[in-house]
């Protein structure tokens, strides 16, 4: 089982000693120390910009002192105590009910003969392809106090009472089910790891199928921890739900604050924002030493991985129907549901009160009106060239600092190693103010230059992808023997030859799964480019909040519905010709 | 095998004079009637486990086709064949972990699984215990934990599952370890905590799924006697299921061979050894040289050269077209001269410690490979082959 921190080490009972993993001869130190270089600019100087920032006067564009002022302001509001609770029942809220749910989900899904499971799996991630703001909207339009439809057709007439989702529930609520997926695709890989047996011995042994889960559970308890950072982390960082639904309830949230105090205030208040960020980091940073505590005998969890047979998941029995019914109930609330909202209030003219016969009115005037929009135009065309180029970059550099680490070890790319895995301490919202700081102060007006560009938006985006990348890549490395390098060298190849006609060749699959992990992730990233964009490079998430800021729902509806067909026609095409290549591969082997 | 001769009073009578059963002799269409398992213990006694006319399929395969074993109390019962033969199915339903499409399966006289009744106890309910091929011992939980946990949940007082389990693992010689975690243990020593967790809460079966496969060679013979050793001071009741026939023959006291879902032979070890039922059975023994043949008498073939050869025949016409198979150590090199002997010229010879392995080329153009304890005496050798088994037909 791998967790957060540990660097991936080959599954064998003796490890063999680091020199027969070396694959390049030489040390090639001036590579490394490049590399070195460019972390230090794009992930240091960030850092210590933001902790220059919390302790100085004025805005990175002037001169300033030191002060304590920062701090000491914030402490004197008596929102700061506010916003932390708040954000302590948000976050912590949606991470425990996320998990709950998630984990559940995924062993049900993994481990069970659940009708549909695979079907299931890949409903309960779509999600994850989405920009969050796009669910944001579809529960605005369902749950709303006296405009939402689950609200007028459902609650009011069968239970006589309306739920505002403009609330902190209702905060808790749409977080939750955003964080669900994501619980679900780490804890699915945490069982399918698991010995197929190991819930079959427990029922041998006398437990019921509840203990058998229980004990099941306990046994990847690892990854039960790292999913609840990852989705604790993620409700600390994202700043859709409560931009949407607290900032109408006057619900505040750290991660909030930062954005206001950044985008809405004005004069805009650097200091507190960077006093706030490096509070979020210290926090994270605790909860990073609290999970490397919990998880320090892991090595106890090494489980024999039994080959897999048919008919070795656990039959749920009677229990089966109820499952399904219960997982396909929550499939219906968290995707039919807000899929139809969406597609519901982007045919009628406008979103008020609720009323289906409005559909006879319907209306294709929210899609014209998108094609028109110059500023969607464009950010579209922004997002996808962030999401290709910064994407390739940033496999790039993790593939280096990967291959690096594992093939040519020595002190300094362990130094790049660690630096690659500090992002993962840095939530998304803090590490805006960050670049903030550190690009503005560049010399020679490069900082203005760069400012609100697109240049820094993408080294941020793969700043934040840093940590993923490397620990995808090398814990697929550490999986190919170094003996199939080493047969590469003796029959002739040179170190880089192997690397690029043996390793990365063998890498692919790896490597795919990280170019569309980045893909996606910096298609749907909001929390840093709002922070950080200017008139001109808006990306697609922030001008879809630009639209929801203007009371545009019809149209954000609309443009969700040609986002989510576009998702849905690029992947089909790709599982197309996906299946074509494997057939033509099989038939010609 | 001597130490087994007590148990013997409750074997099987088996149901042909020969000691063995061939899958044509059975009629599948039996298991409509569907009778309750009689007793057919010898001594008089409820079997420990019975399976009886046992189906299980998977999408259209067949996985399991009417297979009955039975399982006398302290009896040793061994499945053996090769890998998707269906033991492990067979085993598993056993368990409850797997369905059954048809059969009965009863434990110490209960029914715990009827197709027909649709009966099916859940494994929790079925007192049985398991040691499971890649042991799936729980990672999170100290060695004593996984051993205490078959008692929990039955009233046990905690001071008494603490005292049982430490004794459990006293008697696989794993006392002291009770603190440590699965993941700090050798192999071995996991099997071992594997098989204290099978056992601590007195099963009335002891199912046992290729314990020792995931074991080096060294470990497996030791772990083998260990497994004698328990099972014979606990009288335990065991189905223990291998593809390796020297595990078989060393732990039985009763072996069925199956094939494809059936059962297709059954007997104690030394007969199934010395009486392969079938060429299959042969091949699976040992018996890995191959030649064909032709049937010309009760108990001998003529080779395609025209030598003759004595074999044990299975019910072939005189005439018919045949294969003879016969272990390595079967082969004597002889001087030439007498009946009844095959020539050869030696291709290759190569000493192996316990012996010599010794590739030899009959002058019909097959090859045949012989294990013997000295060298052959010369390049062209006369060769005797005592047994040999000649079978209608090689299903192998």
């Amino acid at each position: 089982m791998t967790t957060l921190l540990e660097r991936p080490e080959a599954p064998v009972a003796a490890p063999p000693p680091h020199e027969r993993r070396r694959l390049l001869p030489q040390p090639v130190t001036g590579l490394k120390v490049a590399i070195l270089a460019v972390l230090l600019v794009i992930v240091g100087l960030p850092l210590w910009q933001l902790v220059y920032g919390a302790f100085h006067t004025g805005d990175p564009f002037e001169p300033g002192s030191f002060t304590l002022e920062n701090f000491t302001t914030l402490l004197d509001q008596t929102d700061l105590g506010r916003s932390a609770w708040n954000t302590l029942i948000f976050a912590g809220g949606s991470t425990v009910l996320a998990l709950g749910i998630g984990i559940v989900i995924a062993w049900l899904v993994s481990r069970t003969d659940l009708p549909w499971a695979r079907s299931f799996y890949a409903m309960t991630l779509a999600p994850i392809l989405i920009p969050g703001l796009i669910g944001a909207v579809a529960w605005a339009v369902l749950l709303s106090e006296r405009t939402g439809l689950i609200n007028e057709y459902l609650l009011s007439p069968v239970l006589g009472f309306r739920f505002d989702v403009y609330s902190m529930p209702g905060m808790v609520a749409v977080q939750t089910l955003s964080m669900v997926p994501l619980v679900v695709i780490l804890m699915a890989a945490a069982f399918r790891r698991v010995d197929p047996d190991i819930e079959h011995a427990a029922r041998v042994s006398g437990a019921s199928k509840a203990r058998a889960f229980l004990l099941a559970v306990g046994v990847v308890r690892p990854a039960v921890l790292t999913s609840g950072l990852v989705v604790l982390v993620v409700g600390l960082e994202s700043i859709e739900v409560p931009l949407i639904f607290g900032t109408p309830a006057q619900v505040s949230v750290l991660s909030g604050d930062i954005y206001r105090a950044l985008r809405i205030e004005s004069p805009t208040r650097w200091g507190p924002a960077s006093a706030t960020s490096l509070l979020l980091i210290l926090v994270v940073l605790l909860l990073f030493v609290g999970y490397t505590l919990l998880t320090r005998n892991q090595h106890r969890y090494v489980t024999l991985t039994g080959r897999g047979r048919a008919g070795a998941r656990i039959e749920l029995g009677g229990m089966r129907w109820v499952a399904f019914l219960a997982v396909g109930a929550f499939q219906v609330l968290t995707l039919v549901l807000p899929t139809l909202a969406i597609v519901y209030a982007s045919l009628i003219p406008f979103v008020g009160k609720p009323d289906l016969s409005k559909l006879a009115d319907a209306t294709w005037d929210n899609y014209r009106a998108l094609s028109q929009n110059a500023v969607l135009t464009r950010a579209a065309t922004n997002s996808f060239t962030l999401a290709l180029v910064g994407g390739l970059i940033a496999l790039a550099l993790c593939l280096l600092i990967a291959v690096l680490g594992l093939r040519s070890p020595s002190r300094l790319s362990q130094v790049n190693d660690s630096f690659a895995l500090i992002p993962l301490a840095i939530p998304r919202i803090a590490l805006a103010p960050a670049f903030l700081w550190a690009f503005i102060s560049l010399p020679f007006g490069l900082g203005r230059h760069l400012y609100g560009s697109l240049t820094i938006m993408a080294i941020a985006y793969v700043v934040m992808y840093l940590p993923i990348g490397t620990r995808q890549i090398s814990s697929q490395l550490v999986q190919i023997a170094p003996e199939l390098e080493h047969a590469s060298r003796v029959c002739g190849a040179g170190p880089w030859r192997t690397v690029l006609r043996v390793t990365v060749p063998l890498l692919a699959p790896a490597l795919t799964g990280a170019f569309f992990l980045a893909f996606v992730s910096f298609y749907r990233e909001f929390s840093v480019s709002a922070l950080l964009y200017q008139t001109g490079s808006e990306v697609f998430s922030v001008a879809m909040f630009g639209m929801i800021l203007d009371g545009n729902t019809t149209g954000v509806a609309a443009l969700s519905v040609v986002f989510i067909l576009a998702v849905a026609a690029v992947l089909g095409t790709g599982f197309g010709l996906l299946r074509l290549a494997t057939r033509y591969s099989r038939a010609g082997g | 095998m001597t130490e087994t001769v007590p148990v013997r009073e409750f074997e099987t009578p088996l149901p042909t004079p020969r000691g063995y059963m061939t899958s044509h002799q059975r009629t599948p269409a039996t298991s409509d009637v569907a009778p309750a398992p009689v007793d057919e213990t010898g001594a008089g006694g409820t079997p420990a486990l019975a399976v009886h006319q046992l189906v299980r399929a998977y999408r259209g395969t067949v996985a399991v086709d009417h297979a009955s074993v039975e399982v006398a109390p302290g009896e040793v019962v061994t499945l053996l064949g090769p890998s998707g033969c269906g033991k492990s199915t067979l085993l598993r339903a056993v368990a409850g972990i797997d369905r059954l499409d048809g059969g009965t399966i009863s434990i110490g006289g209960r029914i715990v699984a009827d197709h027909q009744q649709g009966t099916m106890v859940p494994s929790e309910k079925r007192h049985v215990g398991m040691v499971f091929q890649s042991y799936a011992l729980w990672p999170h939980l100290s060695v004593l934990a996984n051993v205490e946990f078959p008692l929990r949940r039955r009233g046990i007082s905690t001071k008494e599952r603490r005292r049982r389990a430490l004794e459990a693992l006293d008697s696989v010689h794993l006392g002291g370890l009770d603190r440590r975690y699965p993941g700090e243990l050798s192999g071995g020593q996991q099997q071992r905590v594997s098989l204290a967790r099978a056992i601590v809460g007195d099963p009335q079966v002891l199912l046992m799924d290729e314990p020792l496969s995931n074991l080096d060679a060294q470990l497996r013979d030791a772990m083998r006697i260990e497994i004698k050793r328990v099972q014979q001071e606990r009288h335990l009741s065991v189905l223990y299921v291998t593809h390796d026939q020297q595990e078989a023959l060393a732990l039985s006291d009763r072996i069925v061979v199956m094939r494809a879902g059936r059962v297709l032979q059954e007997g104690h070890p030394e007969d199934i050894y010395t009486n392969p039922a079938s060429a299959y059975a042969a091949r699976f023994l040992g018996a890995s040289n191959l030649l064909s043949a032709t049937a010309i008498g009760p108990e001998s073939v003529r080779l395609a050269d025209g030598t003759s050869l004595p074999v044990r025949q299975h019910e072939l016409v005189p005439g018919a077209a045949t294969v003879v198979r016969f272990r390595p150590s079967a082969v004597r090199f002889e001087r030439p001269g007498s009946d009844e002997q095959v020539l050869a010229t030696v291709e290759q010879c190569s000493f192996l410690g316990t012996g010599y392995e010794t590739e030899l080329r009959l002058r019909t153009g097959e090859t045949v490979i012989a294990a013997s304890a000295d060298p052959p005496p010369d390049d062209d050798v006369a060769l005797r082959i005592v047994p040999a088994y000649a079978f209608a037909d090689d299903e192998s």
